[in-house]
Protein backbone atom coordinates (compact mmCIF):
# COMPACT_ATOMS: atom_id res chain seq x y z
CA UNK A 1 0.00 0.00 0.00
CA UNK A 2 2.83 2.55 0.92
CA UNK A 3 6.01 2.43 -0.25
CA UNK A 4 8.74 4.09 0.72
CA UNK A 5 12.17 3.91 -1.74
CA UNK A 6 15.40 5.54 -0.73
CA UNK A 7 13.82 8.40 0.87
CA UNK A 8 15.47 11.21 2.66
CA UNK A 9 14.91 14.81 4.16
CA UNK A 10 17.22 17.53 4.47
CA UNK A 11 16.04 20.71 6.65
CA UNK A 12 18.51 23.49 5.73
CA UNK A 13 21.73 21.31 6.41
CA UNK A 14 20.51 19.31 8.68
CA UNK A 15 20.35 15.73 6.96
CA UNK A 16 16.92 14.45 9.42
CA UNK A 17 16.75 11.19 7.78
CA UNK A 18 18.59 9.01 5.40
CA UNK A 19 18.35 6.65 2.71
CA UNK A 20 15.01 4.85 4.71
CA UNK A 21 13.28 2.04 2.64
CA UNK A 22 9.77 0.64 3.73
CA UNK A 23 6.79 -0.94 2.60
CA UNK A 24 3.86 -1.14 4.38
CA UNK A 25 0.72 -3.31 3.45
CA UNK A 26 -2.20 -4.98 4.87
CA UNK A 27 -3.73 -5.23 8.16
CA UNK A 28 -0.89 -4.86 10.46
CA UNK A 29 0.11 -2.20 13.22
CA UNK A 30 3.54 -0.97 12.44
CA UNK A 31 5.14 0.75 15.40
CA UNK A 32 7.90 3.42 14.62
CA UNK A 33 10.29 3.48 17.46
CA UNK A 34 13.60 5.33 18.32
CA UNK A 35 15.55 8.15 20.75
CA UNK A 36 14.79 11.35 20.51
CA UNK A 37 15.52 13.02 17.40
CA UNK A 38 16.24 9.88 15.29
CA UNK A 39 13.37 11.08 12.59
CA UNK A 40 10.31 9.18 13.74
CA UNK A 41 7.88 12.33 13.03
CA UNK A 42 9.54 13.44 10.12
CA UNK A 43 9.30 9.96 8.62
CA UNK A 44 5.46 10.15 9.65
CA UNK A 45 5.43 13.29 7.79
CA UNK A 46 6.90 11.95 4.49
CA UNK A 47 4.91 8.89 4.77
CA UNK A 48 1.32 10.94 5.38
CA UNK A 49 1.79 13.40 2.66
CA UNK A 50 2.23 16.30 4.73
CA UNK A 51 6.13 16.86 3.19
CA UNK A 52 7.87 15.81 0.50
CA UNK A 53 11.16 13.94 0.82
CA UNK A 54 14.33 15.51 -0.54
CA UNK A 55 15.44 12.32 -2.62
CA UNK A 56 13.29 8.81 -2.92
CA UNK A 57 9.61 8.55 -3.46
CA UNK A 58 6.87 7.89 -1.92
CA UNK A 59 4.13 5.37 -3.36
CA UNK A 60 0.46 5.25 -2.03
CA UNK A 61 -1.15 2.65 -4.29
CA UNK A 62 1.39 2.59 -6.91
CA UNK A 63 0.84 6.08 -7.56
CA UNK A 64 3.10 9.12 -6.11
CA UNK A 65 1.22 9.72 -2.83
CA UNK A 66 2.04 14.28 -3.72
CA UNK A 67 -0.45 13.37 -7.04
CA UNK A 68 -3.38 12.86 -4.86
CA UNK A 69 -5.53 15.71 -4.11
CA UNK A 70 -5.32 16.51 -0.42
CA UNK A 71 -9.34 15.32 -0.05
CA UNK A 72 -8.36 11.95 -2.05
CA UNK A 73 -5.71 11.75 0.47
CA UNK A 74 -7.50 12.28 3.41
CA UNK A 75 -10.32 9.66 2.55
CA UNK A 76 -7.04 7.33 2.42
CA UNK A 77 -4.62 8.26 5.12
CA UNK A 78 -5.90 9.75 8.76
CA UNK A 79 -3.53 11.26 10.76
CA UNK A 80 -3.88 11.71 14.77
CA UNK A 81 -1.25 14.29 16.36
CA UNK A 82 0.38 13.85 19.98
CA UNK A 83 -0.68 17.41 21.00
CA UNK A 84 -4.31 17.60 22.43
CA UNK A 85 -7.27 19.27 20.60
CA UNK A 86 -6.70 22.83 20.81
CA UNK A 87 -9.49 25.03 22.65
CA UNK A 88 -11.61 26.04 20.06
CA UNK A 89 -15.15 26.63 21.26
CA UNK A 90 -16.43 23.96 19.14
CA UNK A 91 -18.99 21.03 20.55
CA UNK A 92 -17.98 17.31 20.81
CA UNK A 93 -20.25 16.17 18.48
CA UNK A 94 -18.96 19.60 15.84
CA UNK A 95 -15.47 17.51 16.44
CA UNK A 96 -15.99 14.80 15.34
CA UNK A 97 -18.23 15.91 12.61
CA UNK A 98 -15.17 17.55 10.77
CA UNK A 99 -13.92 13.77 10.04
CA UNK A 100 -16.82 14.06 7.17
CA UNK A 101 -14.49 17.06 5.48
CA UNK A 102 -13.00 14.97 2.67
CA UNK A 103 -16.14 13.31 1.55
CA UNK A 104 -18.31 16.78 1.57
CA UNK A 105 -18.86 18.53 -1.76
CA UNK A 106 -18.42 22.65 -1.31
CA UNK A 107 -22.42 22.95 -0.36
CA UNK A 108 -21.49 20.70 2.80
CA UNK A 109 -23.43 17.85 1.37
CA UNK A 110 -21.71 14.44 1.29
CA UNK A 111 -21.05 13.04 -2.22
CA UNK A 112 -20.93 9.52 -2.11
CA UNK A 113 -20.50 7.49 1.56
CA UNK A 114 -22.75 4.30 2.11
CA UNK A 115 -23.42 5.53 5.51
CA UNK A 116 -25.63 8.96 5.77
CA UNK A 117 -23.52 10.67 7.14
CA UNK A 118 -25.03 11.30 11.02
CA UNK A 119 -25.08 7.56 11.37
CA UNK A 120 -21.35 7.32 11.35
CA UNK A 121 -20.78 10.59 13.44
CA UNK A 122 -23.41 9.20 16.07
CA UNK A 123 -21.87 5.56 15.42
CA UNK A 124 -18.63 6.62 16.82
CA UNK A 125 -19.49 8.91 19.64
CA UNK A 126 -21.49 5.62 21.06
CA UNK A 127 -18.66 3.56 20.51
CA UNK A 128 -16.04 5.76 21.93
CA UNK A 129 -18.47 6.28 24.89
CA UNK A 130 -18.71 10.14 24.00
CA UNK A 131 -22.16 10.18 24.70
CA UNK A 132 -22.92 12.09 27.87
CA UNK A 133 -20.21 14.75 26.85
CA UNK A 134 -21.42 14.80 23.19
CA UNK A 135 -22.97 18.87 23.78
CA UNK A 136 -20.17 19.69 26.02
CA UNK A 137 -17.23 21.84 24.74
CA UNK A 138 -13.75 20.33 23.97
CA UNK A 139 -12.53 23.15 25.87
CA UNK A 140 -13.50 21.47 29.05
CA UNK A 141 -12.66 18.09 28.67
CA UNK A 142 -9.65 16.24 30.55
CA UNK A 143 -6.57 15.16 28.13
CA UNK A 144 -7.67 11.91 28.11
CA UNK A 145 -11.52 12.57 26.91
CA UNK A 146 -9.61 15.46 24.13
CA UNK A 147 -7.78 12.72 22.62
CA UNK A 148 -10.51 10.14 22.63
CA UNK A 149 -12.87 12.96 20.71
CA UNK A 150 -9.62 13.38 18.75
CA UNK A 151 -9.48 10.03 17.73
CA UNK A 152 -13.07 9.60 17.14
CA UNK A 153 -13.01 12.72 14.48
CA UNK A 154 -10.18 10.13 13.06
CA UNK A 155 -12.84 7.30 13.23
CA UNK A 156 -15.61 8.97 10.93
CA UNK A 157 -13.03 9.97 8.19
CA UNK A 158 -13.25 6.28 7.49
CA UNK A 159 -9.28 5.93 6.24
CA UNK A 160 -7.82 2.94 5.20
CA UNK A 161 -4.27 3.83 6.65
CA UNK A 162 -4.33 5.46 10.03
CA UNK A 163 -1.26 7.30 11.39
CA UNK A 164 -0.55 7.73 15.11
CA UNK A 165 1.70 10.28 16.01
CA UNK A 166 2.77 9.34 19.81
CA UNK A 167 -0.85 9.13 20.68
CA UNK A 168 -0.60 8.10 24.44
CA UNK A 169 2.12 10.38 25.46
CA UNK A 170 -0.12 12.96 27.40
CA UNK A 171 -1.91 10.39 28.87
CA UNK A 172 -1.66 8.01 32.50
CA UNK A 173 -1.26 4.34 32.06
CA UNK A 174 -5.27 3.01 32.40
CA UNK A 175 -5.76 5.73 29.43
CA UNK A 176 -2.79 4.58 27.80
CA UNK A 177 -4.17 1.15 27.04
CA UNK A 178 -7.64 2.48 26.68
CA UNK A 179 -6.66 4.02 23.57
CA UNK A 180 -4.37 1.12 22.17
CA UNK A 181 -6.90 -1.13 23.08
CA UNK A 182 -10.12 0.65 20.79
CA UNK A 183 -7.42 1.51 17.85
CA UNK A 184 -6.67 -2.34 17.58
CA UNK A 185 -10.28 -3.68 18.05
CA UNK A 186 -10.83 -1.07 14.99
CA UNK A 187 -7.79 -2.20 13.04
CA UNK A 188 -9.12 -5.91 13.18
CA UNK A 189 -12.63 -5.28 12.22
CA UNK A 190 -11.73 -2.67 8.91
CA UNK A 191 -8.66 -4.68 8.39
CA UNK A 192 -6.65 -1.17 8.69
CA UNK A 193 -3.01 -0.50 8.07
CA UNK A 194 -1.84 1.47 11.50
CA UNK A 195 1.64 2.89 10.80
CA UNK A 196 2.09 4.71 15.23
CA UNK A 197 4.93 6.43 16.67
CA UNK A 198 5.41 5.41 20.15
CA UNK A 199 7.73 6.41 23.33
CA UNK A 200 6.78 3.38 25.21
CA UNK A 201 8.59 -0.11 24.23
CA UNK A 202 6.49 -2.26 26.40
CA UNK A 203 3.34 -0.77 24.66
CA UNK A 204 5.09 -1.07 20.99
CA UNK A 205 5.91 -4.76 21.97
CA UNK A 206 2.17 -5.15 23.26
CA UNK A 207 0.17 -4.12 20.36
CA UNK A 208 2.49 -3.43 17.12
CA UNK A 209 2.93 -6.74 14.98
CA UNK A 210 6.00 -5.32 12.83
CA UNK A 211 8.55 -2.87 14.69
CA UNK A 212 10.64 0.18 13.07
CA UNK A 213 13.63 0.97 15.04
CA UNK A 214 15.17 4.50 14.13
CA UNK A 215 18.24 5.62 14.78
CA UNK A 216 19.96 9.57 13.93
CA UNK A 217 17.59 9.29 10.77
CA UNK A 218 18.08 5.29 9.46
CA UNK A 219 16.73 2.26 10.11
CA UNK A 220 18.60 0.18 12.54
CA UNK A 221 16.20 -2.63 12.86
CA UNK A 222 12.83 -3.92 11.52
CA UNK A 223 10.77 -6.60 12.70
CA UNK A 224 8.58 -8.58 14.56
CA UNK A 225 8.72 -7.20 18.29
CA UNK A 226 10.57 -10.17 19.29
CA UNK A 227 13.94 -9.68 17.51
CA UNK A 228 13.69 -5.92 17.67
CA UNK A 229 13.10 -5.69 21.58
CA UNK A 230 16.28 -7.19 22.18
CA UNK A 231 19.04 -5.89 24.66
CA UNK A 232 21.44 -5.57 22.26
CA UNK A 233 19.36 -3.99 19.85
CA UNK A 234 18.35 -1.55 22.30
CA UNK A 235 21.30 -1.30 23.83
CA UNK A 236 22.81 -0.02 20.82
CA UNK A 237 20.31 2.38 19.88
CA UNK A 238 19.39 4.25 23.41
CA UNK A 239 22.67 4.08 24.83
CA UNK A 240 21.33 1.82 27.89
CA UNK A 241 21.22 -1.52 28.81
CA UNK A 242 17.50 -2.57 29.86
CA UNK A 243 16.57 -5.96 30.84
CA UNK A 244 14.33 -7.73 28.49
CA UNK A 245 12.18 -10.33 29.47
CA UNK A 246 9.21 -12.00 28.12
CA UNK A 247 5.95 -10.99 29.24
CA UNK A 248 4.65 -13.31 31.61
CA UNK A 249 0.86 -13.57 30.67
CA UNK A 250 1.51 -13.02 26.79
CA UNK A 251 3.47 -14.98 24.30
CA UNK A 252 6.38 -13.85 21.88
CA UNK A 253 5.59 -10.45 24.03
CA UNK A 254 9.10 -8.96 25.03
CA UNK A 255 9.06 -6.19 27.43
CA UNK A 256 11.82 -4.26 29.52
CA UNK A 257 12.74 -3.45 32.44
CA UNK A 258 14.84 0.00 32.49
CA UNK A 259 18.69 -1.03 34.52
CA UNK A 260 20.47 1.57 36.36
CA UNK B 1 -26.41 24.30 12.27
CA UNK B 2 -29.03 25.09 9.72
CA UNK B 3 -31.40 25.91 12.83
CA UNK B 4 -29.22 28.36 14.04
CA UNK B 5 -28.56 30.03 11.00
CA UNK B 6 -32.47 30.46 9.87
CA UNK B 7 -32.89 32.05 13.30
CA UNK B 8 -29.80 34.25 13.72
CA UNK B 9 -29.59 34.97 9.98
CA UNK B 10 -33.47 35.33 10.09
CA UNK B 11 -33.49 37.60 12.94
CA UNK B 12 -30.36 39.87 11.66
CA UNK B 13 -32.31 40.54 8.18
CA UNK B 14 -35.38 41.22 9.60
CA UNK B 15 -33.27 43.92 11.75
CA UNK B 16 -31.53 45.09 8.50
CA UNK B 17 -34.97 45.42 6.68
CA UNK B 18 -36.24 47.67 9.45
CA UNK B 19 -33.09 49.47 10.04
CA UNK B 20 -33.03 50.06 6.26
CA UNK B 21 -37.02 51.68 6.78
CA UNK B 22 -36.44 53.92 9.58
CA UNK B 23 -33.36 54.96 8.28
CA UNK B 24 -34.47 56.26 5.13
CA UNK B 25 -37.28 58.24 7.27
CA UNK B 26 -35.11 59.91 9.27
CA UNK B 27 -33.07 62.77 7.87
CA UNK B 28 -33.29 66.46 8.25
CA UNK B 29 -36.43 66.72 6.97
CA UNK B 30 -38.52 63.52 8.52
CA UNK B 31 -40.62 61.62 6.68
CA UNK B 32 -43.01 59.38 7.54
CA UNK B 33 -42.50 55.25 7.29
CA UNK B 34 -45.98 55.11 5.59
CA UNK B 35 -44.70 57.81 2.83
CA UNK B 36 -41.04 55.86 2.75
CA UNK B 37 -42.95 52.76 1.75
CA UNK B 38 -45.37 54.61 -1.08
CA UNK B 39 -42.69 56.23 -2.21
CA UNK B 40 -39.96 52.74 -2.45
CA UNK B 41 -42.88 51.32 -4.25
CA UNK B 42 -43.24 54.36 -6.80
CA UNK B 43 -46.59 56.02 -5.42
CA UNK B 44 -44.73 59.04 -3.88
CA UNK B 45 -44.39 62.23 -4.21
CA UNK B 46 -41.90 64.94 -5.86
CA UNK B 47 -40.36 65.86 -2.71
CA UNK B 48 -40.45 62.60 -0.89
CA UNK B 49 -39.17 61.07 -4.11
CA UNK B 50 -36.04 63.51 -3.91
CA UNK B 51 -35.20 63.14 -0.79
CA UNK B 52 -35.85 59.27 -0.61
CA UNK B 53 -34.53 57.67 -3.99
CA UNK B 54 -32.31 59.92 -5.13
CA UNK B 55 -30.64 61.17 -1.61
CA UNK B 56 -30.72 58.36 0.96
CA UNK B 57 -31.25 55.47 -1.21
CA UNK B 58 -28.47 55.79 -2.67
CA UNK B 59 -26.13 56.71 0.42
CA UNK B 60 -27.62 53.87 2.63
CA UNK B 61 -27.05 51.06 0.02
CA UNK B 62 -23.23 52.16 0.30
CA UNK B 63 -23.66 52.11 3.95
CA UNK B 64 -24.82 48.61 3.58
CA UNK B 65 -22.56 47.29 1.17
CA UNK B 66 -18.89 48.97 2.90
CA UNK B 67 -20.60 47.23 6.10
CA UNK B 68 -20.66 43.58 4.69
CA UNK B 69 -17.47 43.95 2.47
CA UNK B 70 -15.48 44.89 5.21
CA UNK B 71 -17.12 42.76 7.85
CA UNK B 72 -16.97 39.98 5.77
CA UNK B 73 -13.40 40.39 4.96
CA UNK B 74 -12.87 40.93 8.44
CA UNK B 75 -14.17 38.01 9.71
CA UNK B 76 -11.93 36.61 6.24
CA UNK B 77 -8.69 37.67 7.74
CA UNK B 78 -9.71 36.30 11.33
CA UNK B 79 -10.26 33.18 9.74
CA UNK B 80 -6.89 32.59 8.30
CA UNK B 81 -4.58 34.82 10.77
CA UNK B 82 -5.93 33.47 13.23
CA UNK B 83 -5.28 36.67 15.16
CA UNK B 84 -7.94 38.47 17.32
CA UNK B 85 -6.14 41.13 15.98
CA UNK B 86 -6.82 40.79 12.72
CA UNK B 87 -8.94 42.93 10.58
CA UNK B 88 -9.57 43.86 6.91
CA UNK B 89 -6.80 46.43 7.28
CA UNK B 90 -4.36 44.12 8.86
CA UNK B 91 -1.95 43.22 5.80
CA UNK B 92 -1.71 46.82 4.57
CA UNK B 93 -4.51 47.23 2.14
CA UNK B 94 -5.92 50.10 3.70
CA UNK B 95 -2.71 52.55 3.47
CA UNK B 96 -2.17 51.07 0.22
CA UNK B 97 -5.54 52.20 -0.84
CA UNK B 98 -4.59 55.44 1.05
CA UNK B 99 -1.13 56.29 -0.97
CA UNK B 100 -3.37 55.82 -4.27
CA UNK B 101 -6.27 58.28 -3.12
CA UNK B 102 -3.84 60.97 -1.32
CA UNK B 103 -1.57 61.00 -4.65
CA UNK B 104 -4.34 61.76 -6.98
CA UNK B 105 -5.99 64.63 -4.14
CA UNK B 106 -2.45 65.86 -3.45
CA UNK B 107 -1.57 66.63 -7.62
CA UNK B 108 -5.44 66.74 -8.25
CA UNK B 109 -6.05 64.41 -10.14
CA UNK B 110 -9.70 63.72 -9.59
CA UNK B 111 -10.93 63.83 -12.94
CA UNK B 112 -7.60 63.14 -14.88
CA UNK B 113 -7.15 59.86 -14.76
CA UNK B 114 -10.09 57.85 -15.24
CA UNK B 115 -12.91 60.55 -14.92
CA UNK B 116 -15.46 61.11 -11.65
CA UNK B 117 -14.08 57.24 -10.92
CA UNK B 118 -10.23 58.68 -10.56
CA UNK B 119 -10.08 57.83 -6.68
CA UNK B 120 -11.65 54.95 -6.37
CA UNK B 121 -10.14 53.35 -9.55
CA UNK B 122 -6.69 53.90 -8.22
CA UNK B 123 -7.03 53.81 -4.60
CA UNK B 124 -8.87 50.38 -5.54
CA UNK B 125 -5.11 49.34 -7.76
CA UNK B 126 -2.95 50.62 -4.91
CA UNK B 127 -4.57 48.35 -1.88
CA UNK B 128 -4.59 44.97 -4.34
CA UNK B 129 -1.16 45.97 -5.09
CA UNK B 130 0.22 45.97 -1.12
CA UNK B 131 -1.27 43.07 -0.71
CA UNK B 132 1.44 41.13 -3.22
CA UNK B 133 3.87 43.01 -1.98
CA UNK B 134 3.02 42.04 1.81
CA UNK B 135 2.13 38.32 0.20
CA UNK B 136 6.01 38.30 -2.09
CA UNK B 137 7.75 39.63 1.25
CA UNK B 138 6.16 36.99 3.39
CA UNK B 139 6.63 33.81 1.14
CA UNK B 140 8.85 31.46 2.08
CA UNK B 141 9.44 27.80 -0.20
CA UNK B 142 5.95 28.35 -1.13
CA UNK B 143 4.31 28.45 1.74
CA UNK B 144 2.71 31.54 3.60
CA UNK B 145 3.30 32.00 7.75
CA UNK B 146 0.56 33.56 9.54
CA UNK B 147 3.14 35.23 11.99
CA UNK B 148 5.42 36.18 8.93
CA UNK B 149 2.83 37.60 7.07
CA UNK B 150 1.31 39.68 10.00
CA UNK B 151 4.70 41.28 10.46
CA UNK B 152 5.46 41.85 6.76
CA UNK B 153 1.83 43.53 6.66
CA UNK B 154 2.81 46.24 9.94
CA UNK B 155 6.22 46.56 7.88
CA UNK B 156 4.78 47.54 4.71
CA UNK B 157 1.90 49.78 6.42
CA UNK B 158 3.99 51.84 8.58
CA UNK B 159 6.09 52.63 5.26
CA UNK B 160 2.84 53.73 3.32
CA UNK B 161 1.68 54.94 6.71
CA UNK B 162 4.97 58.05 6.32
CA UNK B 163 4.20 58.32 2.81
CA UNK B 164 0.89 59.47 3.57
CA UNK B 165 2.01 61.61 6.08
CA UNK B 166 4.94 63.04 3.82
CA UNK B 167 2.00 64.17 1.58
CA UNK B 168 -0.14 65.34 3.87
CA UNK B 169 2.88 67.53 4.97
CA UNK B 170 3.17 68.39 1.71
CA UNK B 171 -0.42 69.43 0.61
CA UNK B 172 -1.26 72.71 2.52
CA UNK B 173 -4.72 73.64 0.49
CA UNK B 174 -5.82 69.92 0.10
CA UNK B 175 -4.44 68.53 3.73
CA UNK B 176 -8.65 68.74 4.80
CA UNK B 177 -9.72 67.07 1.70
CA UNK B 178 -6.64 64.00 2.36
CA UNK B 179 -7.89 63.63 6.17
CA UNK B 180 -11.19 63.31 5.21
CA UNK B 181 -11.24 61.00 2.81
CA UNK B 182 -9.36 58.41 5.05
CA UNK B 183 -11.36 58.95 7.84
CA UNK B 184 -14.07 57.84 5.66
CA UNK B 185 -18.09 58.48 4.82
CA UNK B 186 -19.89 57.26 2.10
CA UNK B 187 -22.41 60.83 1.98
CA UNK B 188 -22.82 62.28 -1.51
CA UNK B 189 -21.80 59.75 -4.01
CA UNK B 190 -24.88 58.42 -5.83
CA UNK B 191 -25.42 55.57 -7.43
CA UNK B 192 -22.36 54.55 -9.46
CA UNK B 193 -20.33 53.60 -6.49
CA UNK B 194 -22.47 51.33 -4.95
CA UNK B 195 -23.07 49.72 -8.22
CA UNK B 196 -19.82 50.03 -9.30
CA UNK B 197 -18.86 47.78 -6.05
CA UNK B 198 -21.63 45.48 -5.54
CA UNK B 199 -20.70 42.91 -8.23
CA UNK B 200 -17.10 42.50 -6.43
CA UNK B 201 -19.19 42.10 -3.61
CA UNK B 202 -21.35 39.47 -4.35
CA UNK B 203 -18.47 37.22 -5.56
CA UNK B 204 -16.55 37.91 -2.84
CA UNK B 205 -19.02 36.97 -0.14
CA UNK B 206 -20.07 33.77 -2.51
CA UNK B 207 -16.34 32.85 -2.60
CA UNK B 208 -16.15 33.14 1.33
CA UNK B 209 -19.26 31.51 1.96
CA UNK B 210 -17.98 28.49 0.21
CA UNK B 211 -14.60 28.63 2.35
CA UNK B 212 -16.50 28.05 6.22
CA UNK B 213 -15.80 24.49 6.51
CA UNK B 214 -12.10 24.57 5.89
CA UNK B 215 -11.94 27.81 8.39
CA UNK B 216 -13.43 25.88 10.96
CA UNK B 217 -10.86 22.85 10.48
CA UNK B 218 -8.12 25.97 10.24
CA UNK B 219 -9.07 26.48 14.15
CA UNK B 220 -7.80 23.02 14.84
CA UNK B 221 -4.41 24.06 13.61
CA UNK B 222 -3.00 23.87 10.03
CA UNK B 223 -1.46 20.33 10.48
CA UNK B 224 -5.01 18.65 11.40
CA UNK B 225 -6.84 20.62 8.75
CA UNK B 226 -4.13 18.97 6.08
CA UNK B 227 -4.90 16.12 6.98
CA UNK B 228 -8.61 16.14 6.86
CA UNK B 229 -8.22 17.18 3.36
CA UNK B 230 -8.22 21.25 3.26
CA UNK B 231 -5.55 22.35 0.62
CA UNK B 232 -4.04 24.86 3.12
CA UNK B 233 -2.01 26.78 0.42
CA UNK B 234 -4.88 27.47 -1.70
CA UNK B 235 -7.49 27.76 0.83
CA UNK B 236 -4.82 30.54 2.54
CA UNK B 237 -4.71 32.11 -1.01
CA UNK B 238 -8.29 32.25 -1.96
CA UNK B 239 -9.17 33.72 1.15
CA UNK B 240 -6.92 36.29 1.80
CA UNK B 241 -7.26 37.55 -1.70
CA UNK B 242 -11.03 37.35 -1.70
CA UNK B 243 -10.60 39.37 1.54
CA UNK B 244 -8.50 41.77 -0.28
CA UNK B 245 -11.08 42.26 -2.73
CA UNK B 246 -13.36 43.54 -0.80
CA UNK B 247 -11.76 45.03 1.27
CA UNK B 248 -9.70 47.71 -1.63
CA UNK B 249 -13.39 47.73 -2.88
CA UNK B 250 -15.17 49.31 0.10
CA UNK B 251 -11.83 51.42 0.74
CA UNK B 252 -11.63 52.47 -2.99
CA UNK B 253 -15.59 53.76 -2.48
CA UNK B 254 -15.35 55.20 0.93
CA UNK B 255 -12.41 55.92 2.82
CA UNK B 256 -10.66 54.11 5.66
CA UNK B 257 -14.21 53.24 7.85
CA UNK B 258 -12.46 51.28 10.69
CA UNK B 259 -13.23 49.37 13.26
CA UNK B 260 -16.52 47.27 11.79
CA UNK B 261 -14.08 44.44 10.40
CA UNK B 262 -12.26 44.09 13.51
CA UNK B 263 -15.40 43.87 15.56
CA UNK B 264 -18.47 42.10 13.85
CA UNK B 265 -17.08 39.05 13.41
CA UNK B 266 -15.83 38.63 17.19
CA UNK B 267 -19.81 40.26 18.03
CA UNK B 268 -20.91 37.55 16.38
CA UNK B 269 -18.40 34.71 17.96
CA UNK B 270 -19.57 36.08 21.28
CA UNK B 271 -23.47 35.16 20.83
CA UNK B 272 -23.49 32.08 17.97
CA UNK B 273 -19.75 30.45 18.88
CA UNK B 274 -16.56 29.97 16.47
CA UNK B 275 -18.53 28.36 13.73
CA UNK B 276 -17.81 30.18 10.06
CA UNK B 277 -20.30 28.72 8.35
CA UNK B 278 -22.10 31.15 10.86
CA UNK B 279 -19.70 33.78 11.11
CA UNK B 280 -19.47 34.36 7.20
CA UNK B 281 -23.08 34.81 6.67
CA UNK B 282 -23.94 36.85 9.24
CA UNK B 283 -20.93 39.41 9.08
CA UNK B 284 -22.57 40.41 5.72
CA UNK B 285 -25.78 41.15 7.49
CA UNK B 286 -24.51 42.71 10.85
CA UNK B 287 -21.93 44.78 9.56
CA UNK B 288 -24.46 46.27 6.88
CA UNK B 289 -26.74 47.10 10.31
CA UNK B 290 -24.24 48.27 11.84
CA UNK B 291 -22.61 51.05 9.03
CA UNK B 292 -26.00 51.74 7.87
CA UNK B 293 -26.81 53.11 11.85
CA UNK B 294 -23.25 54.47 12.47
CA UNK B 295 -23.57 56.53 9.04
CA UNK B 296 -27.57 57.72 10.23
CA UNK B 297 -25.80 58.80 13.80
CA UNK B 298 -23.21 60.51 11.21
CA UNK B 299 -25.29 62.66 8.98
CA UNK B 300 -27.67 63.54 11.94
CA UNK B 301 -25.95 63.68 15.35
CA UNK B 302 -24.33 67.41 14.69
CA UNK B 303 -26.89 68.12 11.95
CA UNK B 304 -26.06 70.44 9.77
CA UNK B 305 -22.61 69.16 10.19
CA UNK B 306 -21.71 65.62 9.40
CA UNK B 307 -19.31 63.55 11.20
CA UNK B 308 -16.94 61.33 9.13
CA UNK B 309 -18.31 57.59 8.98
CA UNK B 310 -14.61 56.23 10.55
CA UNK B 311 -15.01 58.17 13.78
CA UNK B 312 -18.35 57.16 14.34
CA UNK B 313 -18.15 53.00 13.79
CA UNK B 314 -15.16 53.40 16.46
CA UNK B 315 -16.47 56.07 18.90
CA UNK B 316 -20.14 53.70 19.36
CA UNK B 317 -18.34 50.24 18.56
CA UNK B 318 -15.55 50.59 20.61
CA UNK B 319 -17.30 50.99 24.16
CA UNK B 320 -19.96 48.50 22.89
CA UNK B 321 -17.07 45.97 22.15
CA UNK B 322 -15.83 46.51 25.56
CA UNK B 323 -19.25 45.77 27.37
CA UNK B 324 -19.35 42.76 25.56
CA UNK B 325 -16.47 40.97 26.26
CA UNK B 326 -17.01 41.82 29.64
CA UNK B 327 -20.36 40.32 29.64
CA UNK B 328 -19.88 37.59 26.99
CA UNK B 329 -20.51 34.13 27.95
CA UNK B 330 -19.14 32.12 25.00
CA UNK B 331 -16.03 34.00 24.89
CA UNK B 332 -13.70 34.52 21.65
CA UNK B 333 -12.12 31.81 20.08
CA UNK B 334 -10.74 31.95 16.76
Amino acid sequence: MIVATNISKQYEQRQVLASIDLSIAGSEIVGIIGPNGSGKSTLMKLLSGAETPTTGTVQLHDKSISTYKQKELAKEIAVLQQDPLPSVGFTVREIVEMGRYPYQSWLGTEQTSKHPEQDIVTETINRLHLQHLEQELVDHLSGGEKQRVALAKVITQEPKILMLDEPTTFLDIGYQLQMMEIVKAWQREKQLTVVVILHDLNIASMYCDRLVLLKQGTIKKIGPPASVIDADVIASVYETRPIVINHPKLAHVPQIILDK
Amino acid sequence: MTKKLLLYGGGATLLLLFSFILSLSIGSSMIPINDVWSTLLGKGNEVTEAIVINVRLPRITLAILVGSALAVAGAGFQGILRNPLADPYILGVSSGASVGAAFIILFGLQSALFGKYSIPVVAFITGVLTLFVVIKIAMRNGQLQKETLILSGVIVQAFLGSFISLMVSLSDTVLNEIIFWMMGSVTMRGWEYPQMMAPYLLIGIIILLTQGRALNLFALGERQALHLGVAIERTKMTVLITSTLLTAAAVSVAGVVGFVGLIVPHLIRLVVGPDYRLIIPLSVVVGSIYVLWADTIARMALMPKEIPLGVVTALLGAPFFAYLLKKGKKGINL
